[in-house]
């Protein structure tokens, strides 16, 4: 039993990081102008080339057969640049090609030579991939060829050429936001969940997004609070401030702790995984938004311009947290799977 | 990254279940009094010569000399078989025994150790005072050397069991002079055989008598009694910290979820209060109760990349006063909810250590025992965080 990353896994993410540092950062958006949006241009290919879309794909499906939990760690670092969604659009569209049997798709997506974004059941009439309509909401569909919609009976990638979409704002701005009806000629691959969980693994790298979020903004609000003056000292010598920022630190203990535990427990098919992957759903998404709040507050007025990166990751906390299905949807699940916890008693680790 | 246990760790597992099955007694344990230190002792002393007491501590001091990984087993096969709460070998077992094994001398050491294990001595603390709380190095309980003795007089208070103990792990000032942190010196005191202590219990909101005030009036020392050297107490303090704000509580904080899933079973036998249907059919309290069932959850895990960490590094991190904060907070929200589910029932108390509303009384005090809320996140803040000294 090790919760912690191996040595070759802290390598990786340290490979990962320095990538998302130098190209991906999240300063990339201030360069942005007001209504420029954070399409992928060369980066897909680079990324497509580090091999990020198949890491955790079988080799025989032209992946590189890692553990959910690399593609787990990945996710962290890019939820802590705030980096593009058509990354876990890439390795979500490239698993279901894989997957459905559509070989070339595949190594389409896998060598980046198109782009996944990600939809979202939504409205009053929500979609499923079991019935194949209902409304749907797109994410980061601008210059995107396909989008992936994943819920609990299993997921698709569809066809956006396919799909009549109209554009919507988003709340962050440099996200494309794009309503649309599903089509049943839209979907291009299919896979039913009793063939893979997409949905769980989707939810799985939407929570390692949001505790890499959370890790960032309380390593923002920490820095700022040390350098930041007030009435002639810094501002983390007031305990209003300090305090909230040692509260930031226990949501990332919070969060990241239990997504390593769930998704370990998912992997080796231990009888409480689903409880424990709503778990870690709900306390990564509540760890994202309240730390990226709660940065906002310390950093005073300049955290609600647009001039400051604290208003993005406020922003991509909530986009995120709507990727993973949303925290009631889990609440009601942690409630609906605990029989497992109870027969397999309070611990159930390697039982 | 793993959740996988070793062969040998899985036979561990099975040795530890069946002696619990067989070993564990059928009797409660009594809440409170000499009959509490009674059944407490004699359940220690059984474990020992069973041979688990200390399966982390070294074999010399009468230990396993096991990894703290077993210890977690250990814990968590405790939890499952209902043992008894470990009570006032509390503070002896999980804090005094790591203290005196990093920071007393060899005699000490010998002294103490393999006693603690087998349930023959209750130590209690004496660190806070009536005017040193938080601000503990604040402390005024003085002692002066004389010949080589040590002459204590003045005041301890929120001493826990101090009536049954029999020895006490002291910090007095011994340098008025010097700067506060330097001054304090940490010394063993033999309450059972030492003249001019005072011990005074005091009730609780909930009732019983947990803690005491002692007052201490010329009591004589033996120098020899003194861990670490004069006047250097508070590193002697601060050293272990790590041990009261880490992996102390694991046992707790695995029984928290036997306490959860007792509340979830409450919900869906008895109406909402003020409702027709069963709470757990509410939606409020269907999503409370799940929120509660997360936090044990990640309670757990934190617990575990403790000990991954331990385990790796050889000691606990800095997260350990996370995992304190967070244990107080989750008590806490765990008997309110639990008070909110009751309806008028919450008005009669219940039973010591049973049912809801005595344990709702005593969790005030998980967050202000041991270092308060404010003072776990102080330390976090600077020592961790790098935060600037604040006040």
């Amino acid at each position: 039993m090790d919760l912690l990353p191996s040595p070759t896994q802290i390598d990786t993410i340290d490979a990962i990081a320095s990538y998302l540092r130098e190209k991906l950062p999240v300063a990339r958006y201030q360069a942005f102008s007001y209504d420029t949006l954070d399409t992928p241009g060369g980066a897909l290919k680079e990324v497509a080339a580090l091999g990020w879309f198949g890491f955790a794909l079988d080799e025989a499906l032209g992946g590189s057969g890692g553990a959910l939990t690399d593609e787990m760690l990945m996710m962290r670092e890019v939820g802590r640049h705030v980096a593009p969604l058509w990354i876990p659009g890439g390795v979500l569209g490239a698993r279901i090609a894989a997957l459905a049997g559509k070989q070339e798709l595949a190594a389409a997506l896998l060598e980046g030579r198109a782009s996944v974004a990600i939809a979202t059941a939504s409205g009053e009439r929500p979609a499923s991939t079991t019935t194949r309509s209902g409304r749907i909401h797109v994410i980061g569909a601008e210059r995107a060829q396909y989008a992936v919609l994943v819920d609990v009976e299993g997921a698709l990638l569809l066809d956006l050429s396919r799909l009549r979409l109209q554009p919507a704002p988003c709340i962050e701005r440099q996200l494309s936001l794009h309503h649309a009806e599903l089509a049943d000629g839209s979907v291009v691959a299919a896979v039913p969940v009793a063939k893979d969980n997409l949905f769980v693994r989707q939810t799985i790298l939407m929570a390692a997004m949001q505790a890499g979020n959370c890790e960032a903004t309380r390593d923002m609000a920490v820095e700022y609070a040390k350098v930041r003056e007030q009435f002639g000292r810094p501002i983390g010598s007031f305990q209003a401030i300090s305090h909230m920022c040692v509260d930031m630190a226990l949501r990332c203990e919070q969060a990241w702790t239990q997504l390593s535990y769930a998704c370990l427990a998912f992997e080796e098919g231990a009888p409480d995984a689903a409880f424990q992957v709503a778990a870690a759903a709900v306390l990564a998404n509540r760890s994202a938004i309240d730390n990226a709040r709660a940065n906002l507050q310390v950093h005073g007025g300049i955290g609600m311009t647009q001039a400051h990166d604290v208003n993005y990751f406020l922003k991509r906390s909530h986009v995120v947290e709507t990727l993973t299905g949303g925290s009631f949807m889990h609440l009601d699940a942690i409630m609906e799977t605990a029989g497992a916890t109870q027969n397999a008693g309070p611990m159930v680790v390697g039982a | 990254m793993d959740l996988t246990f070793t062969t040998e760790e899985k036979n561990f597992r099975d040795q530890v279940a069946t002696w619990l099955r067989e070993n564990v007694t059928k009797e409660e344990r009594p809440p409170e009094g000499i009959e509490a230190a009674d059944f407490d002792r004699a359940w220690q002393k059984k474990q020992f010569d069973g041979g688990w007491a200390g399966i982390a501590w070294p074999k010399e001091y009468g230990g396993r000399g096991l990894s703290p990984l077993q210890q977690l087993i250990w814990h968590e096969e405790y939890v499952k078989a209902r043992a008894p709460y470990i009570g006032m070998c509390f503070l002896a077992v999980n804090q005094v025994g790591p203290k005196l094994m990093l920071e007393a001398n060899a005699e000490q050491r010998a002294f103490h150790l393999p006693s603690i294990l087998r349930g023959e001595s209750l130590w209690c603390q004496g660190y806070s005072e009536p005017g040193a709380g938080s601000d503990l190095a604040g402390l005024r309980t003085k002692a002066v050397v004389e010949g080589d003795e040590l002459v204590i007089n003045g005041q301890k208070v929120w001493t826990s069991y101090a009536q049954y103990c029999d020895y006490q792990e002291m910090l007095v000032r011994t340098d008025p002079s010097a700067p506060k942190h330097k001054g304090i010196t940490f010394v063993i005191v033999d309450l059972k055989n030492t003249k001019g202590i005072d011990i005074r219990p005091l009730e609780l909101m909930s009732g019983g008598k947990h803690f005491s005030e002692v007052f201490y009036d010329d009591v004589r020392v033996p120098l020899a009694n003194v861990v670490g050297s004069l006047n250097d107490g508070w590193k002697v303090t601060v050293a272990s910290l790590a041990f009261e704000r880490g992996t102390a509580f694991m046992a707790e904080q695995i029984d928290m979820a036997n306490k959860v899933e007792g509340l979830i079973q409450y919900a869906k036998e008895h109406p909402a209060p003020g409702g027709r249907k069963n709470a757990i059919e509410d939606d409020e309290f269907r999503r409370r109760l799940a929120i509660l069932r997360a936090e044990v959850a990640a309670m757990r895990a934190m617990s575990l990349a403790s000990v991954s960490r331990i385990q790796r590094e050889g000691k606990p991190g800095p997260e350990g006063s996370l995992t304190r904060l967070f244990f107080g907070q989750l008590t806490q929200s765990i008997w309110r909810t639990g008070m909110d589910l009751l309806g008028p029932e919450r008005l009669e108390l219940s039973p010591m250590a049973q049912g809801i509303t005595h344990p709702y009384l005593r969790t005030f005090c998980n967050t202000i025992s041991g270092g308060s809320a404010q003072i776990q996140r102080e330390v976090y803040a600077t020592r961790v965080l790098g935060m600037p000294k604040t006040r």
